[in-house]
């Protein structure tokens, strides 16, 4: 196997979850490659509370790891038009010191939904993060203009299967790769979603978006384009849910049952879809994520109205997974660790003192035969 | 739906009872008759505007009635309100089945019938009946806890609409056709308050003084500010030069 690092986790799978208590970013760290002497590194989503790149938790954290190559992304994916998941991530692509060979987003009917979020943000009438949805919006896609000029760096996600990377791990002698495949949105739920934007819009077309369903989109339709990754790396097969609910979980082991000659969602991790919420549990997905391997399930909370996960949804979720993990508990949470997830716990958790930032998140460490060597807290003091 | 519950409310009335009595049987609402001297209720021969004028005089209403009637007045669901005491009994008790909302001295207590129907149309103009008041009361007594009650089965409906209400002190009580208040949610499942406490207001109101010195509550929703066509346009050019359309 690895015969060349003195450090035995460069040669590990590493995903790095961060959620606070609202919002969430994964940077997925893949093994160093001898070779090209650095490792190769991906984003997807991203959240911060805040405006300012020197407060963005995602920022720090790839800054933190300069040294290992952590600025120079492979590609940054934005799964859904979600606060949770977008806020931020325009600044990350935006900033000096970062370069993204790739940006991959959900096919949908950008001008459409960017006249949505911008009419919705400059309308007097408008309330809470209205204006700030559209900064960010305004800010991804002036970071990604470059991006879009080229296909082979743009990619719209829509295909079940649709293959997005492939790189091969050039220490392992059986040449093991690690390919990246979208599993959702599916072209129906695509064509959904692209019915319901329409509807965002007053019937007499005066173009301007209107409160309720800007609010009903923010709500329920954003879901519908929810991108759900499946990482292969050797053996080991990662699944990254977004916030896909039930709808999309049915369309994914619908296409799987089609093809059937390989099971895309048995998988040794899981980035439980939608914060763990109940929306997006559905049986059969989850028997299939568990039927031989699952390592971990990891779940970022959602704490702005509703608070989640629910304990019962963890109880359930440990039924088909080894370990369940939540990025905002401190410690081990089958012991019952207490989750990080009043407004308090979340501010102090991404708090800027001086040259350091608090983080909150975890770290799973897998190897390319689907073994996970460590699940652990990420350090709380980054220094960037 | 909206226009539905207007049109059996202002014709037949026995078909507004009958409409009435489905969705609202009389034992639910005992717990009112505490509360007489504040109730107003509907009547199809008052006009609002003479209803408002008289509720602001009646020293038994406060601002905060004032405005949930209004509230009520304003989103088309109830035609007009009158006193409980300028009806007899039988009629009192009628039309108490209508009633939409409650207030009581210190809290506020809303209450809201849920449309009847699951119909995407329904949730709206709940919607926006409840974000009305939720201003409202959010202006004029912002120390306010909103009771919303429902039926569990209304509750999923619901939840959309009280997600909304950030801001606002918000119980939630259920109770089912045996017992009223047979169960209290865990309030912490709804409130938003904790996070965000700025509420915007698209309603204006005011009091007006009149030359003969009275005084009239006027309360006017703010237009909606449509962005003009120029607007629009510089917004799809920006959109088109980002996208390289």
């Amino acid at each position: 196997m690895n015969k060349e690092h003195t450090d035995p986790e460069d040669a590990l799978f590493q995903i790095h979850v961060l959620g606070a208590g609202f919002g969430e970013s994964i940077i997925l760290q893949m093994p160093h490659e001898t070779v090209r002497g650095k490792f190769r590194w991906g984003l997807v989503d991203c959240y911060s509370a805040s405006e300012d790149p020197q407060r963005n938790p995602t920022l720090w954290f790839l800054k933190s790891r300069k040294r290992k190559g952590a600025l120079s992304l492979d590609f940054a994916c934005l799964t859904h038009p979600h606060e949770d998941h977008l806020y931020g991530l325009g600044k990350v692509i935006a900033a000096e010191e970062t370069s993204v060979e790739e940006f991959w987003r959900s096919d949908f009917d950008e001008p459409r939904l960017s006249r949505l979020f911008v009419t919705l943000g400059r309308s007097d009438s408008v309330e809470r993060d209205y204006p700030r949805l559209e900064r960010e919006w305004m800010s991804l896609l002036t970071a990604t203009k470059e991006l879009r000029r080229n296909q082979n760096r743009y990619k719209r996600l829509g295909d079940f299967r649709a293959s997005l990377y492939s790189r091969k791990v050039d220490w392992i002698d059986s040449g093991v790769h690690i390919s990246i495949a979208s599993l959702s949105p599916s072209s129906a739920l695509r064509d959904k979603h692209a019915e319901q934007v329409a509807r965002c819009f007053d019937e007499d077309d005066s173009g301007t978006a209107t409160r309720f369903y800007a609010d009903r989109y923010s709500r329920t339709i954003a879901n519908l384009l929810s991108v759900v990754l499946s990482i292969s790396f050797g053996e080991t097969r990662i699944i990254l849910g977004a916030d896909a609910e039930r709808e999309s979980w049915i369309h994914i082991v619908n296409d799987e049952q089609r093809i059937r000659n390989e099971s895309y969602l048995d998988c040794h991790v899981l980035k439980v879809s939608h914060h763990g919420s109940r929306n997006a549990f559905h049986e059969e997905a989850w028997k299939q994520h568990g039927r031989n391997k699952l390592g971990v399930a990891i779940v970022t909370p959602y704490n702005r109205g509703f608070k989640l996960p629910k304990k019962e949804m963890l109880n359930k979720f440990s039924r088909f997974s080894k370990q369940v993990e939540v990025t905002s508990a401190v410690g081990d949470t089958r012991r019952g660790a207490k989750l990080c997830q009043s407004t308090f716990l979340q501010l102090r958790a991404n708090s800027v003192s001086g040259s350091t930032m608090s983080i909150a998140g975890k770290t799973i460490a897998i190897d390319h035969q689907g073994n996970i060597v460590c699940v652990r807290d990420i350090d709380h003091s980054q220094v960037a | 739906m909206t226009n539905k519950i207007n049109d059996i409310l202002d014709t037949d009335p026995r078909k507004r009872l009958r409409f009435v009595d489905r969705i609202l049987p009389e034992k639910r609402y005992k717990a009112f008759s505490s509360l007489e001297k504040c109730s107003y209720v509907l009547s199809p021969s008052r006009s609002p505007e003479s209803l408002l004028a008289e509720s602001w005089a009646d020293p038994h209403v406060t601002a905060a009635h004032k405005a949930i009637m209004r509230a009520c007045i304003y989103s088309n669901l109830i035609s007009s309100v009158r006193r409980a005491d300028e009806m007899s009994k039988p009629e009192v008790n009628a039309q108490r089945r209508t009633l939409t909302h409650h207030g009581s001295l210190g809290n506020i207590c809303v209450y809201i019938q849920a449309p009847p129907a699951q119909s995407e149309e329904c949730s709206r103009s709940f919607a926006e009946l409840f974000e009305k008041m939720r201003l409202l009361v959010a202006r004029l007594h912002p120390s306010a806890t909103i009771t919303i009650r429902s039926k569990p089965e209304k509750l999923d409906q619901m939840k959309g609409v009280i997600r909304e209400m950030r801001g606002t002190k918000i119980n939630v009580s259920l109770f089912n056709n045996e017992d009223e208040y047979s169960l209290t949610l865990d309030r912490a499942v709804f409130d938003e308050g904790k996070v965000r406490t700025r509420p915007d207001e698209p309603f204006e109101f005011w009091v007006e003084r009149f030359s003969d010195g009275s005084e009239r509550p006027v309360v006017r929703p703010l237009p909606r500010r449509e962005l003009t066509p120029e607007e629009l346009r510089q917004i799809d050019q920006e959109i088109a030069e980002l996208l390289d359309e």
